[in-house]
């Protein structure tokens, strides 16, 4: 006898309430393998970074910090200068934010509002070229030849090289908001523009607030791209004045005999920002990877 | 010349015109450097002052050395264990979000979060985690006998570990097959149910083929993730142990940026570029012998 | 976008500083030691105050020995600094490269000749194509450190160790050093007598205990099939073997855990926690161990050699001017003030670090008494070849001892190897 969820049933007399338990608990037990998987990196981050260097080389390894080394995160900022790099990073992320979402929602705006002859040709090579930038801006396909070009105009050293680029449109991003735009009926842009209306006013004040989630995406994406970028600090950046945490962490890292437990502490100054804006925009980052497709969410 | 009316011309400049940027930008941050490569690869530079004519020298001292081909059976390695692997995580995960049970929000964004996390973050964190002794991965394993693993220390385990560190960050495309799974109706899984399928034979003749395009994005994106990896190996091993985790990008960044071989590192680029082309054309050309468009 | 463009103005204003100020900015990698850091921010310090127009920052950058990959790229953008402290035996090599500026001028213009003033070794170090590319700071000397408690306790006689009997032979030495193994109920190493590569135990330690040659000058060749080479990586290749490979792997993974990644806080290093009964390394341990284990018993004693050779090499930092540097007068002042007597002495006291000025030289009064030893090995120390492929061959030479210690390559094969890959870049310096 079959349950309506199709899960095989293994006692042939049970009603069918009696499914639903053992259903419902191996579907928790499954979730929580999963959950405690992905969770226990992060926590085992936590309780490291909060040890004390006595307890750091125990064995067995204490599961729990037996005494609580809240001084490491003081520690850690004193040769890690927390405030700094998160100020670079923030500003790197929030002007890659900027040219991310002015850039690609006009370019995808031209790929899927406007018919024009070789719209689709052109389309194209945006596609194509989304596997060579799985890193943006920097990536290792491109990035010898772009380097030396910004070393040629003296750009290297600042933020230039890095935000530059998303000024100038991500596959990725230009697929994602076209994909969401070509959803709006055309009859739409059709109606403005049988009114008079010209193809700017039809942009912002009637596509503009309707692709609004899409650009909420793309600004998160976008943001946290910028925030994760390790290469490309890695290249472009020498000042440890300009330093982002990525590179600042790797950084710290390689100092003499540096102790894990700071190490950990000072990666978890870094994520916080990061998890915080996740449980703030959470909906964002879930819908964000449906969106376009087309298809009813939740 | 076609003819164009007036209307369609206006069209054109202002289509032109709106994804100009990315023109700009395909031109200069695309073509330009994928040129440049072959280009450069042809020189001898320094990164300091010029560069120096060398014809073919480049490839052939590439070809010749041992390590271009270690870090292209490296590269080639993990992106064929990781790729597949990650398909099957990505999967579990979808079906584990999908389970009907109240708190799911919260497992959702429990699954999620490394994803959030910066690699750098992670690869640091693994470090620590995979010690040999005090780590908590092979304090784990020892629970249930298993001996003790050196990750990060033994090649034969570092790609290993790398592999299974990229796991941590499949939360966005579980939720890209949790949408593909969603978006099949349920009367088509009612329909077997009628029949006496099973849950298994359910999810192989129905689930799977329906989500063949997830399946084809998720192979596209991991080939390029994979071809392409680098801060796990920059930070975690340094391309050590015995050379088992220098991946093509280490070898380029390495080549430029440490020993001063920019046209060499240039020519490792252009490579590296035409196999992930290749790996993706072939990819793309297959898909239309298993991959199912239609879900209605 | 314009923000960013202000930011590097600047950054490059900064170099100007106000009121027509001078700032210089130092670099060093962040592998140096704290103490001979701590050394170096004094100096800095007083250097400073004497001149206000003329102010030194410090900058701490990524990089190591041979990695200057955060100095090349900075200094090909422009963005590089003015003095940057440059591991000796690698000036060769950036200088070939074209990475770093020509003393020569500057000492032409002071009217000094300072070739005299500095230990030959050193100064040889700093040459390239006869021009002087650095100035030489500091130098070291490696020597084997070993527990007497921990010997004792086993019932090795510590006769044996006593300097005034000479280097002990390997076989002996190695003898000793695994009575003193001890494995868990798993199997697995929770202490080792030796561990051959742990610290300083390169293979250049080893290569000169066989009284190996690396480099034959009158060929230009580098010589790691030397014989004397290959003996010493044979030393390692079946010491590992013994040990078991992947066991010894493992035990070094676990307790130090270096030299790429993030290691265990330094007081737990293992030969302060017991884990090593012995280790082969620099003076700089000294500080360590009266900081961590001040009542660790330890002695110091020549390192292992067959034939009774004394051996030793040393390493040691020099200052250099990278190319595009914006204020290089101001940055050879501050050199030649560092790596005169005075910075050296200063330097010696604070960090331990030996002198390399003939002047200071055998002054036993700049350390405390446990640096005699070390001190007395000077004379015996060789020093890595200079060569414009300086930090290539180190690192292929790491390499080839990676593959023994692993025992994945035979000595002869590795080391044949690397000279198959080193040579034709040194050939390339000859034309």
């Amino acid at each position: 006898m079959m349950s309506s969820n199709g899960l095989r049933d293994l006692r042939p007399e049970a009603g069918n309430w009696k499914h639903e338990i053992p259903r419902a608990a191996i579907s928790r037990v499954f979730l929580l393998v999963m959950s405690l998987i992905y969770l226990s990196p992060m926590y085992w981050m936590f309780v490291t970074a909060l040890k004390s260097n006595a307890e750091l080389g125990s064995f067995p390894p204490t599961l729990w910090p037996h005494t609580w080394a809240w001084q490491n995160i003081v520690d850690a900022t004193k040769n890690f200068p927390f405030l700094q790099y998160l100020w670079n990073t923030t500003f790197y992320a929030v002007f890659t934010v900027i040219g991310a979402v002015l850039s690609n929602f006009l370019i995808a705006y031209g790929f899927s509002r406007i018919k024009w002859p070789g719209r689709e040709l052109l389309f194209y090579p945006v596609i194509a070229s989304i596997f060579v930038f799985i890193e943006f801006p920097v990536n290792p396909i491109t990035m010898i030849p772009v380097f030396t070009l910004f070393t040629k105009l003296n750009l290297v050293n600042s933020f230039v090289p890095l935000i530059l680029p998303s000024f100038f449109g991500n596959p990725f991003f230009i697929f994602l908001l076209r994909q969401f735009m070509l959803q709006i009926p055309d009859e739409l842009s059709e109606a403005a523009r049988l009114d008079g209306a010209n193809e700017w006013q039809i942009m912002t004040q009637i596509i503009l607030p309707l692709t609004k989630p899409a650009i909420a995406v793309v600004a998160l994406l976008a943001g946290v791209n910028a925030w994760k970028d390790f290469l490309g600090p890695l290249i472009y950046l020498h000042d440890d004045s300009l330093y982002t945490l990525s590179i600042g962490l790797e950084f710290f890292k390689t100092e003499h005999r540096i102790q894990f437990n700071l190490l950990m502490a000072a990666s978890c100054l870094v994520i916080l920002p990061l998890i915080i804006v996740f449980s703030l925009f959470q909906r964002f980052f879930i819908q964000g990877v449906t969106l376009g497709s087309g298809k009813p969410q939740n | 010349m076609a003819n164009f009316s007036r209307r369609e011309l206006r069209s054109l400049f202002t289509g032109l015109l709106c994804v100009s940027p990315w023109l700009f930008g395909f031109l200069a941050f695309l073509l330009y450097p994928l040129l440049a490569n072959f280009q450069m690869g042809m020189t001898d530079y320094s990164g300091f002052g010029d560069a120096t004519w060398v014809g073919l020298k480049n490839y052939q001292d590439l070809f010749a050395d041992p390590l271009f081909w270690a870090a292209i059976y490296n590269t080639l390695f993990y992106t064929i264990f990781a790729v597949p692997l990650g398909i099957i995580v990505a999967i579990l995960i979808a079906i584990a979000m999908n389970q009907k049970v109240r708190e799911i929000p919260i497992y959702r964004a429990l699954i999620y979060l490394p994803s959030i996390a910066p690699t750098f973050a992670l690869s640091m964190m693994m470090i620590w985690l995979m010690n040999p002794r005090f780590g908590l991965v092979n304090y784990f394993l020892g629970l249930f006998g298993v001996p003790t693993i050196n990750w990060l220390g033994d090649p034969h385990w570092s790609k290993i570990a790398i592999i299974l560190l990229a796991q941590l960050g499949a939360g966005p495309i579980g939720l890209i097959f949790l949408a593909a799974m969603r978006a099949i109706p349920s009367t088509v899984y009612d329909a077997a149910s009628l029949d006496g399928a099973s849950s298994w034979k359910k999810f192989y003749h129905i689930t799977l083929p329906l989500i063949t395009p997830a399946i084809l994005y998720d192979i596209i994106i991991g080939i390029g993730l994979g071809l392409q990896i680098f801060v796990p190996a920059y930070i975690m091993t340094e391309g050590g142990p015995l050379n088992s985790t220098t991946f093509v990008a280490l070898y380029i960044y390495n080549n430029a940026f440490k020993y001063s071989r920019f046209g060499f590192a240039a020519a490792t680029s252009g490579i590296l570029f035409l196999i992930n082309a290749l790996l993706a054309i072939s990819i793309f050309r297959s898909s239309k012998f298993w991959v199912n468009y239609d879900v209605e | 976008m314009n923000r960013a463009l202000l930011l590097v103005v600047c950054c490059c204003l900064n170099n100007v500083g106000a009121f027509g100020q001078t700032q210089i900015k130092f670099w060093y990698g962040s592998s140096t030691d704290p103490r001979e850091e701590k050394g170096y921010q004094q100096l800095v310090t007083e250097f400073n105050q004497r001149d206000p127009k003329v102010q030194i920052r410090i900058e701490k950058v990524p990089g190591t020995e041979t990695d200057a990959a955060k100095l090349m790229t900075a200094v090909r953008s422009g963005a590089g600094p003015d003095v940057y402290l440059l591991d000796r035996f690698t000036v060769a090599q950036r200088a070939a490269s074209g990475l770093l500026k020509d003393l020569g001028p500057y000492l032409k213009k002071e009217g000094k000749e300072l070739s005299q003033d500095y230990l030959d070794f050193a100064w040889k170090e700093v040459i390239y194509a006869d021009k002087v590319f650095g100035l030489p700071i500091g130098t070291d000397t490696r020597a084997l450190f070993y527990n007497k408690k921990m010997l004792r306790d086993a019932g090795i006689d510590l006769a044996d160790f006593d300097p005034a009997k000479g280097p002990m032979s390997p076989e002996r030495f190695k003898e000793i050093a695994f009575k003193l193994n001890k494995t868990d109920a798993s199997g697995a190493y929770t202490q080792l007598g030796f561990v051959p590569w742990l610290e300083q135990g390169w293979g250049y330690s080893w290569g000169y205990a066989f009284g190996g040659e690396f480099f034959d000058p009158a060929q230009n060749k580098v010589t790691p099939t030397n014989p004397g080479v290959v003996a010493g990586y044979d030393f390692l290749y079946n010491w590992a073997k013994d040990l078991g490979p992947e066991k010894a792997r493992t035990f070094v993974d676990t307790y130090w855990q270096w030299p790429s990644v993030g290691t265990l806080p330094e007081e737990q290093e293992p030969f302060l926690t017991g884990k090593v009964a012995m280790l082969l390394t620099g003076q700089w341990q000294l500080p360590i161990i009266k900081k961590y284990t001040p009542n660790l018993e330890y002695g110091v004693t020549y390192i292992p050699a067959p034939n009774g050779l004394k051996s030793s090499w040393s390493g040691g930092w020099s200052l250099v001017i990278p190319q595009g540097a914006k204020n290089p007068d101001a940055a050879f002042q501050f050199i030649r003030f560092i790596t005169g007597a005075q910075g050296q002495e200063e330097l010696a006291k604070v960090s331990g670090m030996f002198p390399t000025l003939k002047s200071l030289a055998g002054r036993k009064d700049l350390f405390p008494p446990e640096y005699e030893f070390f001190l007395s090995l000077l004379p015996v120390a060789q020093s890595r070849p200079p060569l414009p492929v300086g930090a290539l061959y180190w690192d292929k030479l790491k390499d080839a001892e990676e593959a023994v210690i692993t025992n994945s390559k035979k000595s002869q094969d590795a080391l044949q190897a690397v000279a198959a890959e080193v040579q034709p870049q040194l050939d390339h310096f000859k034309k």
